[in-house]
């Protein structure tokens, strides 16, 4: 399945160029038995459109990293840009903004919020936002809902879909603002491998229509769908793999 | 070993144990404080009232004799009787008129019964002197040793020196009466004017005796007096060993009561709900401790004592505030109402109910959650993912669907808002009642203002006056000369009288302070133009009626009367026969209605009487005008025993309510109070719950302030449907009052629910729902997202 982003887009596509852009960016927990450094010296340059794998044991560094890139948390050393613009800096407020617009957040358990239908958790990014006219809201995620093949649950709860279907669900809401950078964590560590290849096939019609994508997993077989592999062990980088 | 696990859970999970620790205290607190009062108070009621020594009955009659004193002392199961007496007199305060009831005792030594207290002074005054009643005087200016101006019905002014204050704990505060209680010998009644008489026969009989026995020795000693040529009036049977306000103040504090129990029912689901989710989170740690050998028993007894403990510090912290509350409570109590409280110890019961409320609340509440949990297999609790199942507004849901079109957010908070029905219909339950309370009452006084206001419609005259003795129509006219603009100056026939069944004896159930059951019968003039009561069965008085009575509803209703029936009233004891031919509606004061030429063949004389009503010319200064009349009366030493001008009886109608409405929105708004306080401790639970979901939202764009914004929708959403709710409770209780005013007054009170009052009574509760969430919407709006994505 891919996605006619055409019909999609808000306003971030087109442009070519540096999308993200980490440089020395560390991380250090203070914890009752010392400093525990998470993520030590990473540098990272992604084009647009890029699709890369995050891989690493448990531990590894692996949330951190995303957790840093998608502003949730803030690093401790190093600078962040994403679409040229400085992640770091900002006040919570700016940053909940600025992920609304610029950010997508695919996560394992979906994340849904049970008291919003289907079409509501989609609709809600663009309310919060405002990125996109009020009138044109239901139109959009009635158009994502399709795209990713659950339109006829759109009135639904969450709670009534199955695991993938809630999981398409977040992919479409994590696109509701058109962001330029998309970033899942494990996105299929909860579903079948059926249900999973579907997503991850979602993913790089995704990044052929000019998404930037991050995606942090646990599975071998997506290093054949993504562009680049960069693997963690420790904080740090320890391998960097194309694909060819 | 799991000891020290639970020690050291509870430190790591003490944000969620405080949040247990406050609902529940919070809870006992004010369990405590309500129940320790109303087993104080109830108990000093009681002990005040018995402690006078009141009289289990009282006869009326004309004159207490030795020989009828006799008579009631060997009357097989009375234990003592005694003669008094109460005198309805003025008292004037800053050159006004006020209300006074003198007490006239026989002898101040021997008195046994409805005894009062010494407070300061002498304990018994001088001839000429008097006792006052010490809350009654600074109402009416009585300062010990200073004299005060006091005019029974039949006496001159007279200057009464106060010789000491007493406390009498069976009577209403002076204040809220609006009337001043004297004591007095029966020397000084007479020079006040008065016979010397002693008029009420009261009776002990002893132990504990029920109503129907204090009935029927009463009602046999007043036939047996009546038989042997007595003139007997009437009986009154106070319900036994109860205080005149005791069911009152009982009722007040039972319903304070019900709301702490509500409160802690709140704090008993929150408990509930905190440690659910708390095992939801430990669910795994179960499963390992499982996994190890745990057995289900040992895991729920882990939560068993978990529970115990915060029952144990819940009671230790609120136990004590909520005594010194109680003690709080039950003296603004007693201030109010006119009673001392000498022992401020709750009854030990209090402490059981306490005690097993604080223990066994958070036990009961959460053995549900407890033993689910501690049943978990190990399977389940290792593989358990957290993931939520099942719809989580319920049916509900698709009745909101259409509410979108206000924005995602907006639908956020108020789905929010539906999503623990329970928590909701109690946090509704107690701000829709307090609301209820408020509305109906400011509702039930505008409707009781419209409803007084008839007064000046169906009354058609300016000023009324009554005279202690028949003044002639003449001296009357003679007085009025010297005053410009009195349009009409109508004399009407004026006696206080009683309506009783022929041949029966009245049985009343008011105490010996609470009336005599009199009320006054009303000579008509024949060209009558200051009347126009709405006739609500039979008709008005016509020109050819003799022996043609007309009642005012409200008496029509109590003596049971109807058209066609023969009444009989007796004025000072001279009875007589009259036919009803009709009711009327009548608001503030009157009686009954009979011709004057009547009237005044039976109890006075033509072209006398003791009622004027002056109706001045339109355009006259109104007060200029009664400012002349009442000095051209004094300067013609006219009997005048009170003076009211029409203004004044609307105005004591409309502030008859006020005291009353004043206590209701008081007590609606501290039940509020109550309410904002379940409504903080499940705003809190709520937010605490949704911790992942607000970290998800943040995760997607939503600042602080819309998550503040989006907190505060979901506490305003409460508050609204709580309002709507309130309205819904007013209406029935409305118009039962309502219903209640037909029975008085011969119409129910017109139905009104004051924008005002709704509006006012939105702002209170939003004001409290503002405030009630602004803690957790702060604690949601300042989540860190990261941490917040992590909460299980």
């Amino acid at each position: 399945m891919t996605l006619d982003l055409a019909k999609t887009r808000v306003g971030h596509g087109g442009e070519g160029g540096a999308l993200l852009t980490a440089s020395g960016v560390g991380k250090r927990y203070a914890t009752q038995a010392g400093h525990f450094t998470a993520l030590s010296e990473i540098d990272l340059h992604l084009e647009r459109g890029a699709f890369l794998a995050v891989v690493g044991k448990s531990g590894s560094g692996k949330s951190t990293l995303i957790n840093l890139l998608t502003g949730i948390d803030r690093p401790t050393s190093g600078t962040i840009k994403v679409a040229g613009e400085a992640v770091t800096g900002k006040t919570e407020s700016e940053l909940a903004a600025w992920r609304g617009r610029n950010v997508g957040i695919v996560f394992q358990f979906f994340q849904l919020l049970p008291t919003l239908t289907i079409a509501e958790n989609i609709i809600l990014p663009m309310d919060l936002t405002r990125a996109v006219p009020a009138g044109q809201r239901r139109q959009r995620a009635m158009d994502l809902l399709s795209r990713v093949g659950i339109a006829d649950q759109a009135d639904k709860f969450p709670a009534m879909l199955s695991g993938g279907q809630q999981q398409r669900a977040a992919i479409a809401r994590a696109l509701a603002n058109d962001p330029p950078l998309l970033v899942a964590d494990e996105p299929t560590g909860n579903l079948d491998s059926k249900t999973a290849e579907g997503v991850l096939a979602l993913f790089s019609g995704l990044a052929a229509a000019g998404t930037t994508i991050v995606i942090v997993t646990h599975e071998h077989d997506v290093m054949s769908l993504v562009d680049r592999t960069i693997t963690l062990a420790d904080g740090r980088i320890v391998g960097d793999t194309a694909r060819s | 070993m799991r000891w020290i696990k639970l020690l050291r859970d509870v430190k790591a999970e003490r944000g969620r144990t405080m949040l247990m620790l406050a609902a529940v205290g919070f809870a006992l607190f004010a369990v405590t404080a309500m129940l320790a009062s109303y087993g104080i108070v109830t108990r000093e009621v009681t002990r005040n009232y018995m402690s006078t020594n009141p009289a289990s009955a009282t006869i009326d009659v004309a004159e207490v004799t030795p020989q009828m004193l006799e008579v009631a002392k060997t009357y097989p199961g009375i234990a003592d009787a005694e003669a008094r007496s109460v005198v309805e007199a003025r008292v004037k305060v800053g050159g006004e008129w006020m209300r006074m009831l003198l007490f006239v005792v026989d002898d101040f030594v021997t008195i046994r019964m409805n005894l009062f207290q010494p407070y300061s002074g002498a304990a018994a005054p001088a001839d000429g002197a008097m006792l006052v009643e010490k809350v009654a005087a600074p109402l009416i200016g009585a300062v010990e040793g200073q004299t005060i101006i006091i005019k029974t019905p039949h006496g001159p002014e007279t200057a009464v020196r106060v010789d000491g204050m007493v406390h009498d704990t069976t009577l209403a505060p002076a204040w809220q009466e609006q009337s001043g209680y004297g004591y007095i010998s029966r020397a000084t009644l007479a020079m006040l004017g008065e016979a010397p008489d002693l008029g009420e026969l009261r009776i002990l009989v002893p132990g504990k005796p029920t109503q129907a026995e204090v009935d029927g020795i009463a009602m046999g000693l007043a036939e047996q007096l009546k038989a042997s040529g007595f003139d007997v009036h009437g009986v009154k049977v106070p319900p036994p060993g109860q205080h005149p306000h005791g069911g009152q103040i009982a009722i007040s504090l039972a319903t304070f009561l019900s709301f702490a129990v509500l409160a802690l029912v709140l704090a008993a689901i929150l408990v509930a709900a905190v440690l659910a989710a708390t095992l939801a989170r430990q669910s795994r740690e179960i499963g390992i401790m499982k996994a190890v050998g745990a057995r289900s028993s040992q895991i729920a007894g882990l939560y068993a004592v978990f529970l115990l403990g915060l029952g144990v510090v819940s009671l230790a912290v609120s136990v004590p505030p909520g005594l010194w509350a109680a003690g709080q409570l039950s003296l603004l109590m007693a201030d109010t109402m006119n009673f001392t409280i000498a022992d401020f110890t709750p009854p030990t019961w209090v402490f059981g109910v306490v005690v097993a409320a604080g223990i066994l609340m958070p036990l009961a509440a959460a053995a549900f959650p407890i033993l689910k949990a501690s049943r978990i297999t190990v399977r389940e609790a290792i593989s358990s993912g957290g993931t939520a199942t099942g719809s989580p507004i319920g049916i509900v849901a698709p009745l909101l669907t259409g509410i979108g079109v206000f924005g995602v957010s907006y639908v956020l908070a108020v789905r929010n808002s539906i999503r623990r029905p329970g928590r909701l219909a109690l946090s509704i339950a107690m701000l829709a009642t307090a609301g209820g309370l408020f509305i109906t009452a400011l509702s039930v006084r505008d409707g009781w203002q419209v409803m007084a206001a008839n007064v000046l419609t169906d009354r058609n005259y300016d000023l009324e006056l009554t005279f202690s003795e028949p003044v002639a129509r003449s001296v009357i006219g003679e007085a009025l000369t010297l005053v410009s603009g009195v349009e009409t100056a109508e004399l009407w026939g004026y006696e206080q009288a009683a309506l009783t069944s022929a041949g029966a004896i009245d049985l009343m159930r008011t105490y010996p302070d609470g009336g005599h059951g009199s009320f006054a019968v009303l000579g008509v003039p024949e060209d009558m133009s200051t009347l126009d009561l709405p006739v609500r069965g039979g008709r008005w008085l016509e020109p050819d009626d003799t022996n043609a009575i007309v009642l005012g509803q409200g008496r029509h209703l109590k003596a049971g009367t109807e058209i066609g029936d023969w009444v009989t009233i007796s004025v000072e004891g001279k009875p007589s026969e009259w036919q009803v031919v009709g009711f009327v509606r009548e608001l503030g004061g009157g009686g009954a209605y009979v011709p004057k030429a009547t009237f005044d063949k039976l109890y006075g004389a033509a072209e006398v009487g003791k009622m004027l009503r002056i109706r001045l010319a339109p355009g006259i200064d109104r007060d200029q005008a009664i400012e002349a009349i009442e000095a051209a009366f004094n300067a013609a030493t006219l009997p005048v025993e009170r003076s009211a001008p029409l203004t004044m009886l609307y105005e004591a109608l409309v502030g008859h309510v006020e005291v009353p409405v004043r206590m209701i929105v008081a007590a609606a708004v501290l039940l509020a109070a109550i309410g904002g306080l379940g409504l903080a401790s499940m705003m809190t639970v709520n937010v605490l719950e949704r911790t992942r979901e607000i970290g998800i939202m943040k995760a997607i764009g939503a600042t602080p302030a819309l998550v503040l914004q989006i907190v505060l929708g979901e506490a305003v959403t409460i508050a609204v449907l709580s309002w709507l709710v309130a309205i819904v409770v007013a209406a029935p209780l409305i118009l039962a009052i309502g219903q209640l005013a037909s029975g008085m007054f011969g119409s129910a009170l017109p139905f009104t629910l004051p924008p005002s009052a709704l509006a006012l009574w939105l702002a209170i509760i939003l004001v409290i729902a503002a405030v009630a969430s602004i803690w957790p919407a702060l604690r949601a709006a300042r989540l860190v997202v990261r941490e917040a994505l992590a909460y299980t």
